[in-house]
Order: structure tokens, then C-alpha cells, then sequence
């Protein structure tokens, strides 16, 4: 397709600029802010962070807790995929469901419930007499405390990344082995292993980096133990304000950003030391007759499903169902008080609920707009330039969230230019926020599915007399539909229970569902706090069944947990 | 109904030479055949008829008016030319009628005029049935005729086949083949096809144009090719046949050989020459040869025989099996003397 190269030019012109205020503005701020200074040597904001103790702690505790993170991850995910993704166990699109709702669960209350489940204060432990003595400590109260609730909350990032690897080898070179003689355990060690070599580094860099931008998690555990990692630290140092608070935050902010890409980096270069073409045909995935251990190995799925998903969320509903913490649940003290609570309309949960869905909402139905015509023109008219925009698109999603907080605030806490007017402590600051981080994600469903449409398509219809306005209208928005509405619920998901970027840019009246967790919870309110966690779950769940019957309307691939 | 005259298009891809200075003129109401092997540029040639690629240099006209010539430039929905995607390019978000319907629907057409547009091509194309179907319900060859009605409604100068026919089976395909001549006689249209199928182009076209590597090799009527074969390339591609390098020392100029042309003189260097099988025959004299193959193919059999002397091996008809190996003696009875390549 030639012509049309004036509109072309101008609609490409405007994506740019708008992909450009999202992505790299804020992170090129963020360097600005943190290097503005650098020239007063040692008193510069980056070289004080550096000289104090405090940073290179946090520094160590998140390379601890993340470092351990990610072998949980990559044992519980690579272990999942393995069972669902090769062998001939039953119910499958089922188990991959149900160990999807641990990542879309929102951090703070995957900590919150395991804080219920452990600990004398547990109701459940108590309900049941099985509570330890007052004054004993809780064990998730701990750095491993830290990185083991991270370990299950990425653990289907890896579940994800290597299903797709495995669904992906091709059946007849596992055949070929097996011909030669291999047995099972052979097949896995020589010829699987080695073939999902960059996947597994893929999930497990993909693993570390969440851990390392996890603010929920640490927060909710660590900051009552001081047990300080990089966000925490960030975090505290916002909220103790002072002079210079803004430069030292962006200095710190760029030690993360950097280690984060020093990760994507390392894995990328190893991934292309280690890449090997898959030559073959995929068509059916392969089925490994597990025979006589079915049944344990599906007694084992049900037994981590209950140990990561089922138990802690029952701790969660028992704390949500008392009048206050401390007291077992029986007949007598089961009340729906929280409940009651939450949704009063002059609660702050309520004032969260509404800002949130309306947050969450407005960001997915933006990003349709915008993601339709760029996933349309990077792939119509792919060019260097195209190409760049789509790589920048990545960037806030890498970012930790909190490091990309730290540069709305430094983008927009002054007034805007022209306008007077500053988006900081409105609900606009955030927006602007789940807009970049959230790119991506819906990105991503909608670029595949356009890569997927047969240019003839267009071209018919353009033979047929249609403008580029016609066919955008005709073909391409109903052809991309789909998938751009399960793009829109990936982020409508992802934004709904969003901790890392509002916490840092909240302000009375804009505080969202996942700030209110977390303000409940550190003000001592655990009763509310699990409440409005026990109904961000029930809420998330139904999104994602709802997501799960949509898929037989989408392209493989589009919805993350199916095949 | 529309004259097309290509003058010198060439089509680079990044360096890459897809079509390489290609003159033609198709005249008005042709049934023209872009006939090479894979990758021989023929494609390309047929999406910049269409406006869907754009020229490097060079120019295309249609009935004395510029389509594209580096300048000035027509895009497809204004070229009033319509094509038959090799996928079909069905919108599987629409129904058969919705389909069809398009093209008019652009054009604003009032829906009471489509409505009746629509039905009459539905019914040309025996669909009417399935009218309101979704593609996906559809067997191969019904969405073809989809297709076909979807490029007709229109009622185009110019209709451009991508091989339309490479998708589907063999009774089909002939079904389909008699359907492209019955509208191309009825429509009275220009049609451009591509294919890579020598037989298809045979059977369908009123011209020709063989290309190879982004050059037009030869351009004509099928007979021409087919008796008249400028090259000894295009003399393999088309038709059965087989070229020998025979030292014969020829009296007169023309390319065409007959019986008495055919005298072997080792002193003379050898020139290519094409024998199709129907003029080559088992007689009491002539070369000796053996028999190296023979194939049953229903009405007759399909001999290889290799000549004694040089072990050049060339194909003819016999009405008996004969044994590999038995010595026979060869007449050459016609030949076309073609150029190397």
C-alpha cells in the first residue's frame, strides 16, 4: 500500500509523539533529575545516595529476596508447566486457570492473606485451636517470609513463558529421540531441557525483575520489620519528605531502573548465544503417559493449589467474617460488618472502589484507542522507525513501578506549561501512569492478531473501491476487535488492584483499591483490609472467567493462561 | 473493457530485482496469463497493475490513461479494477452477502439497487443459497465463487487473478476453469491471471506473457509457445518435450525443421532443438536408440529413449509397451530450432 502518505505521515507523526510523552519522557526526566545535580560532587544527590549505608542494605536485601524469589518461581512454575504442558494429566485448561489467579491476585493481599494465615493472631489458626502462643513470631514476618510470597506471586510468569516453550517443540524430535533409544528421563535432560533453555532464562530474568519491583509484597512485610529493599526505600523516603527528597529519590530510582536492565540485558545476550530454531512440525503437542502416577501427580497439583491459593485465601475470608481481629470464627462472632462497611458510601474504600474502576476502565478503553492504529501502522508499514516505537512501548512495563512513579511525579508535579495547572494529586497523574505502564499489555494481544491478518483483506477492499478510512472501519477495527477487547480486561485486570504506582501517587480523594489495602492494613484495620481483599479476588475472578469464555472468539495466544 | 499497456516496469525490493524492465501490451477484452515459475516476479507484476505495489520506474497505462508512472499515481480503489485473492481474502467477519455487497455499499449505491445487484450475481455464481452464511461455513470452492462474485459485483474493467485456482482439487479446478471463460466472455472485461501451472494457461488464456526471474522470456498466443519456443528454457517449461544437441547442418534459415532437415553430421558443431514427442516415431530406419523408460499414461504409452552414440535421450508416443533395453530405430519427423538459455 503506497499512497495516502500525507495522512500516513501525520497519524504516524502523532503516535509518535504520544508513545513518546508515555514511554521515554518520564525515564529521560528521571536521568535529568538525578544527574542535574552532579556537578556539586560529593554533596550531588547521587553520590550521597551512594555513600550511605542504607542504600547499599536495601541494595542487598532485594539481590537476596529476589535471587531467592526467582528459584521459587522457576521450581513451582517449571514444575507446573512441565505437568500441564507435556503429560497426559486431565483437566488442564483448568489447573492453567486456576494457577493464574496467584499473579492476578494483587500483591498486598496475597501478603495480607498469608500474614492471616500464620501468626497467633490468625483466625483460622485459632477458629481451629491450632493458634501458637501469644508473643511467638510470625514466620512470614522475614526476608524468606519475603521472597517466598514473591516466589508464589511470579511463579506463573514461568508457569506462562515455558508452557508456551513446551507447547511450542516440535513432537517429531522428541520422537526422533526416543527412536534412538532415550528414555523419558533422557528425552527430559538432553533434548527438552537444552530446547527450553532461552525460555527458561527468558521466565527466569522476567521472574526476577517482578521481584525486584514488588512493592506490595515488601511493604506489607517488610516495613514492620524494617527489613528495607529498594521500593520500600523509595517509599520511605517519599514519605518523610525533605530537602533534596526529589533528587535522591531519582537517584535511587535510577540504581533500580539500571539493575532491572542489566537483567533484560544479560538475558537477552544469553538468549541469543543459546538460541536454537525450532525446525519442524508443532502441530500436536506431546503427551507424555504419565500411566500409574496420573493420579499423584494430579494429588500433587491439588495439594500446591491449596497450599498457594487455597489456604491463604480461606485465612483471608475467615479475617474478613469477625468483628475484630483476635477472635476466632464460630457461629456466635461470624458478622458481614466489613462488608457493611465497605460499601457505605462515605468510606474511603468506597471513594477507592469508584476511582479505581473508573481508573482502570478509562485506561483500557485509551489504550484500545491508541494500541488499534499503532499495532496497525507497525505492522502495515514496518520501518526502523516503527520498529523503535514498538520497542519504547516496552520500556514503562519493565520499568519497576515504582521507578516510574518517581518520574510521573518529576514530569508533571509542576504545572503544565500553557495551562497552569499541575496534574499532581489528581487523578489525572495517575491515569497518565497506568497509561504507560499498561501499554504494552494491551499492545501486545492486538499486534499479534494483526500480524496474523492477511494483508489481502485490506487490499481487497481497497480494490473495492474503500478509502483507508472505509477499510479501518470496515475491516481492520472488526478484525482486531477481539483481541483488543481481551487486551482492554489484561489491562482493566492489571490497573483494578494496582499497588506500586499509585502508592507513590495517591492523595486524599484519589486513593485507589490497592492503596486502601494497604492503608488498612498499616493502620491496623485487618478486618477491613481482608474484606476488601476477599472482594477484589471475587472480583477478579469473575473477570477472568468471563476473559476465559470469551476465548474461543480470539487468536491463539491472546488469552495469557490458554494455549 | 480496458486496453493495458506496461512500458518498461521494473520493481526493486532492497536491491532485490522482482520485476526487471517488462513491456506489455494487453489488448482490450484479453484473457492474459502471467505464467513462471515461483518467484519469477509474476505476483509482483499483478499487484502493480493493481496499485497495491508501487512502480521503481517505467509506466503503466490503461485505455491511454496513466496509472502509475513514478509521478502520478492512481491508488487501487480508484482504478475500477477488482481481483481474486490466491487466499481469497474473505472478510470472516461478514456474511456471503455482506461480502459481496461491498464493494457497491463504497460506492453508496442505494440498498434497494445492491439488493438486486447481489442477487443476480449470487445467482450467476449459484450461491444464492448462501446468502446469508458466514465464511467460515463455506468449502473451499464455495468461497471461490464468493470471491468471484465479490470481484464481478462492480462490474470492473479490469479483473486480476492471483491463482485463483492453486487451492483447490482437480474436478474443481475444471468446474472453475469453464466458469472464468463464461464470464470472461460474458463481461467482455480485460482479465489478468497468474499461475504457475503451464496447463492452466494453456486451457484459459488468449495470451501469454512467460516470465523467469523477473524477465518476460515470451509473449504470444498459446499455440505460439507452444510450437514456437524462443528459448530452450521455454521450451522445456512448456509442454512435453525434450531439446537435443544434434550436428546438423542445416540449408535454409527457418527455425522450424522437417524430416529431411535431420541428417546427422558429426562435423558440423550441434545446435539446440526441441522434438516434441508427437513428431518423433519408432520407424524400421533412423537412429538407433534403446529404450530406457516407458510409462503407461491410458491412451498410450510414454517411450524415453536414449541414442546410442551420445546417450542424448528424447520422449515420443507408442501404441505398445515395449521392453527397457530393446534397440529401436528413431525418426525425427518435425523439430524448432531454439536459442541456448
Amino acid at each position: 500500500m503506497t499512497n495516502n502518505t500525507s495522512l500516513y505521515r501525520g497519524l504516524v507523526i502523532l503516535l509518535l509523539l504520544a508513545v513518546t510523552v508515555l514511554t521515554i519522557l518520564p525515564s529521560l526526566q528521571l536521568l535529568f533529575t538525578s544527574l542535574s545535580d552532579l556537578s556539586l560532587g560529593l554533596e550531588s544527590s547521587l553520590w550521597r545516595v551512594l555513600s550511605k549505608s542504607s542504600t547499599w542494605k536495601a541494595l542487598g536485601h532485594s539481590l537476596y529476596t529476589s535471587t531467592l524469589a526467582m528459584t521459587l518461581s522457576l521450581l513451582i512454575g517449571g514444575l507446573l508447566a512441565l505437568l500441564i504442558a507435556l503429560t497426559d494429566i486431565r483437566f488442564k485448561p483448568l489447573w492453567a486457570f486456576l494457577f493464574m489467579l496467584p499473579m492476578m491476585i494483587p500483591p498486598q493481599v496475597t501478603a495480607l492473606s498469608w500474614i492471616q494465615l500464620f501468626g497467633p493472631s490468625s483466625t483460622i489458626l485459632r477458629s481451629f485451636g491450632m493458634a501458637p502462643p501469644l508473643g511467638s513470631p510470625n514466620p512470614i514476618y522475614s526476608a524468606e517470609g519475603i521472597a517466598f510470597l514473591l516466589g508464589i506471586q511470579h511463579a506463573p510468569l514461568v508457569f506462562l513463558a515455558l508452557r508456551t516453550q513446551l507447547i511450542a517443540l516440535p513432537k517429531d524430535q522428541i520422537e526422533a529421540a526416543r527412536l534412538c533409544g532415550a528414555s523419558t528421563r533422557q528425552i527430559m535432560s538432553d533434548i527438552i531441557l537444552p530446547l527450553c533453555y532461552p525460555a527458561i532464562l527468558a521466565a527466569a530474568a522476567l521472574a526476577f525483575v517482578s521481584a525486584l519491583g514488588n512493592f506490595g509484597i515488601a511493604a506489607m512485610i517488610g516495613i514492620p520489620i524494617s527489613y528495607m529493599v529498594l521500593p520500600t526505600l523509595i517509599y520511605q523516603y517519599m514519605a518523610n519528605f525533605g530537602n533534596n527528597v526529589l533528587n535522591d529519590v531519582a537517584s535511587l530510582s535510577i540504581i533500580m531502573a539500571i539493575l532491572a536492565y542489566l537483567v533484560v540485558y544479560l538475558q537477552n545476550k544469553a538468549q541469543q548465544a543459546s538460541s536454537v530454531h525450532l525446525i519442524g512440525n508443532c502441530g500436536q503437542a506431546l503427551h507424555i503417559q504419565l500411566g500409574k502416577y496420573r493420579g499423584g501427580a494430579e494429588g500433587l497439583l491439588i495439594l500446591l493449589l491449596c497450599m498457594i491459593l487455597l489456604l491463604p485465601l480461606l485465612a483471608l475470608l475467615f479475617s474478613s467474617l469477625i468483628p475484630t481481629m483476635g477472635v476466632p470464627l464460630n457461629w456466635q462472632t461470624l458478622t458481614f460488618e466489613a462488608y457493611h462497611t465497605i460499601f457505605a458510601k462515605q468510606s474511603s474504600t468506597y471513594t477507592a472502589l469508584t476511582n479505581s474502576l473508573f481508573l482502570s476502565v478509562s485506561a483500557a478503553i485509551t489504550l484500545i484507542g491508541l494500541c488499534m492504529p499503532l499495532a496497525y501502522l507497525t505492522t502495515r508499514y514496518p520501518s526502523r522507525k516503527t520498529q523503535l516505537l514498538i520497542s519504547m512501548i516496552d520500556i514503562p512495563f519493565t520499568l519497576p513501578g515504582i521507578v516510574l512513579a518517581i518520574a510521573c511525579i518529576l514530569l508533571f508535579a509542576r504545572p503544565l506549561p500553557w495551562l497552569e495547572w499541575s496534574l499532581y494529586g489528581t487523578l489525572g497523574i495517575i491515569f497518565i501512569a497506568y497509561l504507560a505502564r499498561f501499554m504494552a499489555v494491551c499492545f501486545k494481544p492486538m499486534f499479534t492478531q494483526m500480524k496474523q491478518v492477511d494483508p489481502a483483506m485490506e487490499e481487497a477492499a481497497q480494490l473495492a473501491g474503500a478509502s483507508l478510512f472505509f477499510r479501518l472501519k470496515d475491516i481492520i477495527y472488526p478484525l482486531l476487535a477481539p483481541s483488543a477487547f481481551a487486551g482492554a480486561l489484561l489491562v482493566f485486570l492489571n490497573a483494578v488492584n494496582e499497588l506500586t504506582v499509585s502508592a507513590l501517587l495517591w492523595s486524599a480523594g484519589t486513593e485507589t483499591l490497592g492503596v486502601v489495602i494497604f492503608n488498612l492494613d498499616e493502620s491496623g484495620n485487618k478486618v477491613l483490609a481482608s474484606a476488601v481483599s476477599v472482594f477484589v479476588v471475587f472480583f477478579i475472578a469473575v473477570v477472568m472467567w468471563s476473559l476465559n469464555s470469551l476465548s474461543r472468539f480470539l487468536p491463539k495466544g491472546v488469552i495469557p493462561w490458554q494455549s | 473493457m480496458a486496453e493495458l499497456i506496461l512500458d518498461n516496469i521494473s520493481k526493486t525490493f532492497n536491491d532485490q530485482t522482482a520485476v526487471n524492465k517488462l513491456s506489455l501490451t494487453i489488448p482490450e477484452g484479453a484473457f492474459c496469463a502471467l505464467l513462471g515459475p515461483s518467484g519469477c516476479g509474476k505476483t509482483t507484476t499483478l499487484r502493480m497493475i493493481a496499485g497495491l505495489e508501487n512502480l521503481t520506474s517505467g509506466s503503466l497505462t490503461m485505455n491511454g490513461q496513466v496509472l502509475d508512472n513514478g509521478n502520478c499515481f492512481i491508488p487501487p480503489e480508484k482504478r475500477k479494477m477488482s481481483m481474486v485473492f490466491q487466499s481469497y481474502a474473505l472478510w470472516p467477519h461478514m456474511t456471503v452477502r455482506e461480502n459481496v455487497a461491498y464493494p457497491l455499499k463504497v460506492q453508496r449505491q442505494p440498498a434497494t439497487q445492491i439488493q438486486a445487484t447481489m442477487r443476480r450475481v449470487l445467482k450467476t455464481v449459484d450461491m444464492e443459497k448462501y446468502a446469508d452464511r458466514k465464511i467460515q461455513e463455506l468449502s473451499g470452492g464455495q468461497r471461490q465463487r464468493v470471491a468471484l462474485a465479490r470481484c464481478l459485483v462492480a462490474e470492473p474493467e479490469v479483473v486480476l487473478l492471483d491463482e485463483p485456482l492453486a487451492n483447490l482439487d482437480r474436478h474443481l479446478r475444471s468446474a472453475m476453469e469453464q466458469s472464468f471463460r463464461e464470464f470472461h466472455r460474458k463481461t467482455g472485461a480485460t482479465f489478468v491471471f497468474v499461475t504457475h501451472d503451464q496447463a492452466e494457461a494453456m486451457a484459459l488464456a488468449t495470451h501469454v506473457a512467460v516470465l523467469n526471474q523477473g524477465e518476460l522470456i515470451q509473449w504470444g498466443t498459446p499455440e505460439s509457445l507452444y510450437q514456437q519456443p524462443k528459448s530452450s528454457w521455454l521450451a522445456r517449461f512448456i509442454g512435453k518435450g525434450s531439446v537435443l544437441n544434434l550436428p546438423i547442418k542445416q540449408h535454409h534459415n527457418n527455425r522450424k525443421l522437417n524430416a529431411g532437415d535431420f541428417e546427422l553430421n558429426s562435423s558440423v558443431t550441434p545446435i539446440p532443438i526441441l522434438l516434441r514427442p508427437e513428431h518423433v516415431r519408432i520407424a524400421d530406419a533412423g537412429i538407433t536408440a534403446y529404450v530406457k523408460d516407458c510409462v503407461f499414461l491410458g491412451e498410450r504409452y510414454l517411450l524415453t529413449l536414449s541414442f546410442i552414440h551420445d546417450q542424448q535421450s528424447v520422449i515420443c508416443y507408442h501404441d505398445s509397451a515395449l521392453l527397457l533395453n530393446t534397440t529401436v530405430n528413431v525418426m525425427l519427423e518435425q523439430g524448432w530450432r531454439v536459442d541456448v538459455a
